[in-house]
């Protein structure tokens, strides 16, 4: 599909489809409520946008009819030309409302002529188009969400081999890990006050309300809180909103499908043509038409040329240049009147600077370079190896895997913070009564130095070890046994790797699974884990869960976050049958 | 105060404080017939010795939490009465993890059983709300 307008007169069927024609009808209504602002109807320009609403409602009335006959007929595809005759047919009805409607607010009317030749204008061209990007807006978004996937991943993928990334790992652990070294050194002092004078067992009371360890709580309770944050967006956790995305990406998207497949030159000179086409209906007469449209067109079709020169040439300032061009390109109408007037003046042709000289340039822009952007042509054929992400994008991508790894680094910690270090002070303060209570100094003495030792490295027993896939893989099964039935099916080629990344993957399938039994009441998992390409690596985890996942979430959970720094974004999880399926793929090089 | 020969287990990770607990109920003079810090070790043993009451960790490291043993616990032995030990002393946090438990399951903040008295009433009022208590 192209939105080129060559194409649009091709012998191919087009997907019945009404809803871009929707914001067609606004903007033709706008277009021509602006387009007829040259004098006359300034005088009556609230009853004058009365009757455009008015007309506006009834065109939409007019396609709500015409739906529901192509529903009732069961006409799925439409011809080129039988879109013609559809649009001819809207535009003609359209005309006969407006000339009513025109009497009603006594509003003096375009002769009728000027009045069909717009009416053909809107059926042959205008209604077509708007017909057409309807039917393939599923495929313009099919080929901008492949393009996004592919761009979210290899962003993601440079971002964690990048230093920014280690540095904000390193950071939030940092963070985390002198706030717990602190909070056990003033632990450790209290305790050491205590015991350092009078009676070791009748300092036990004391030491008890120490070992309530309220700073080491508070900051366990804060971690915990953190790690369980939600968040409502899912903007580039795997995907952004196609807005965004064309927002964000607009300047490089541009480029890249302006090198790969320009728009082509009659593309430029015909999307004027027909913006400006309404103005010369409307308010030129044959004669003048025949003296002025013919340089502008020339003018037109040059400067055309000269656009799809300088995109085509590469240039470092390509962008700039064309599109100071197209600005140009769409001012060349205000220059030609301009001109006109100055010959010959004319009140009829006199139109409003803003209107002529900013709205027509600026209009045009927009469209060209949306236009050249939507080609979904060129969206697809953008590689892989060639996707740049812009700053925006990266900016954003940076901030997402920052909040990622905060949250999985703070659940990491709390966990180790209430079930290493706050069991070890609870059973340390039941050890220490059970001596005093039996007045045993040596056990009462014994505990105490083994809190110490503890508050001491109070992060030493937080570090990984690291294990090969298979070991790592037994060790995150293992303690399920008994739950619930895991079949495994893993590459044995796989098996002996390790590295750093291979305890992500634990992490992942850890994750997976307690989902699958948590959520799901899962009761017998399969896990496949197979070479994906050369440095990646694929999970696969059914589970004869008894709910089926929500397809889409509307709010982001830890587990979310851990799938998508483990894989980049690459995971999805989908209802087949009876069974629930999860898919994962991850880089498992370093 | 249980009953004297009480029949528990206790799952635990962290050794010291297994050890410590262990000791603390043998010396209330609870049977603690079963310890461990594997969730499949305490399955199957509970599924042959059918232990009256289970005392959980709820962190129990990597894998299955306390809550999803307890309820595994239940599935298959639906009278065992079962006491949850959790570090947390937060109530909001508390609130939505234990609303998990099977019926009946009672859970204790870890630094309360520095009076062991607080545990063994604990195992008390859990073995008298446990489903089908009239069965032990």
């Amino acid at each position: 599909m192209q939105i080129n307008l060559p194409l649009v007169i091709s012998r191919r069927e087009h997907k019945v489809d009404f809803t871009v024609i929707i914001i067609g009808i606004f903007l033709l209504e706008t277009s021509i409520f602006v387009s007829a602002l040259s004098g006359a109807q300034y005088q009556n320009i609230k009853r004058y946008l009365l009757l455009r609403l008015v007309h506006g409602i009834f065109l939409l009335l007019v396609l709500l009819a015409l739906k529901s006959y192509l529903k009732f007929r069961k006409i799925e595809y439409l011809k080129y030309f039988q879109l013609v005759t559809l649009g001819i047919l809207t535009s003609g009805l359209g005309l006969i409302a407006y000339r009513g409607l025109a009497d009603f607010f006594e509003i003096s009317k375009i002769d009728l002529t000027h009045n069909l030749l717009i009416a053909l204008l809107q059926g042959i061209f205008w209604f077509p188009v708007f017909m057409i990007a309807s039917g393939d807006k599923n495929q313009i978004l099919h080929y901008f969400k492949s393009y996004e996937e592919r761009l979210i991943t290899s962003t993601r993928i440079s971002m964690r081999e990048s230093e920014v990334y280690k540095e904000i790992q390193q950071s939030i652990q940092l963070e985390i890990r002198n706030e717990l070294i602190k909070q056990a050194q003033m632990l450790k002092e209290e305790i050491g006050n205590l015991t350092s004078n009078g009676n070791l067992l009748e300092s036990n009371p004391r030491i008890q309300k120490i070992l309530l360890g309220n700073g080491l709580r508070e900051l366990s309770s804060r971690l915990e809180k953190s790690s369980e944050e939600g968040s409502r967006t899912w903007v580039l956790g795997q995907d952004i909103h196609f807005f965004s995305l064309l927002i964000k990406q607009f300047r490089i998207l541009y480029q890249e499908t302006a090198k790969i497949d320009p728009l082509k030159s009659s593309t430029y000179s015909l999307i004027l043509l027909v913006l400006i086409a309404p103005g010369f209906i409307n308010n030129f007469d044959l004669r003048t038409t025949i003296i002025y449209l013919p340089p502008l067109v020339l003018a037109m079709f040059i400067t055309s040329i000269i656009v799809t020169k300088v995109i085509a040439s590469n240039s470092k300032n390509a962008f700039r240049d064309s599109s100071l061009l197209i600005l140009f390109l769409g001012s060349l109408p205000f220059l030609e009147n301009r001109i006109g007037q100055a010959i010959t003046p004319n009140e009829a042709t006199n139109f409003p600077l803003f209107l002529i000289a900013i709205f027509l340039p600026l209009s045009y822009y927009v469209i060209m370079k949306f236009l050249q952007i939507l080609k979904p042509s060129a969206v697809a054929l953008i590689k892989e190896n060639e996707i740049v992400a812009s700053k925006a994008l990266e900016k954003s991508i940076s901030q997402i895997i920052a909040n990622e790894l905060a949250h999985t680094y703070s659940h990491r910690w709390a966990i180790y913070v209430h079930g290493k270090i706050l069991t070890r002070l609870a059973a340390t303060g039941l050890r220490l009564e059970l001596a005093y209570s039996q007045s045993d100094i040596a056990g009462f003495n014994a505990g105490l130095q083994a809190i110490l030792e503890l508050l001491d490295n109070p992060d030493e027993q937080f570090g990984q070890i690291t294990l090969n896939l298979k070991s790592e893989t037994a060790t995150r099964l293992d303690p399920w046994m008994g739950l619930l039935h895991i079949h495994t099916e893993i590459d044995q080629s796989l098996e002996l790797i390790e590295n750093s990344r291979v305890s992500d993957y634990g992490e992942a399938i850890e994750e997976i699974i307690s989902n699958s039994i948590r959520h799901g009441k899962a009761q017998n998992i399969t896990l496949r884990v197979k070479q994906h390409g050369e440095k990646e690596l694929e999970i696969t985890v059914e589970d004869d869960s008894t709910t089926a996942p929500p397809i889409h979430p509307t709010r982001i959970g830890l587990g979310t976050r851990i799938f998508n720094l483990v894989s980049d974004g690459r995971w999805s999880i989908s209802r087949v049958g009876s069974s629930t399926r999860f898919h994962l793929v991850m880089l498992i090089s370093e | 105060m249980p009953k004297n020969k009480t029949r528990i287990i206790m799952v635990e990770d962290d050794e010291f404080t297994r050890t410590t607990l262990k000791a603390a109920l043998i010396n209330q003079g609870l049977d603690i017939v079963f310890d461990t810090a594997s969730v499949s070790e305490a399955i199957e043993f509970s599924k042959v010795h059918r232990p009256e009451v289970a005392v959980l960790d709820y962190n129990l490291g990597k894998g299955p939490n306390g809550i999803d043993l307890a309820i595994q616990l239940r599935r298959n032995q639906p009278n065992i009465a079962i006491v949850l030990l959790t570090a947390f002393l937060d109530p909001a946090q508390l609130q939505s993890k234990i609303s998990q438990l099977p019926e009946g399951c009672k859970y204790l903040i870890k630094h309360s059983v520095t009076k062991i008295g607080v545990l063994t009433a604990e195992i008390d009022k859990a073995i008298l709300s446990a489903p089908n208590r009239s069965r032990l």
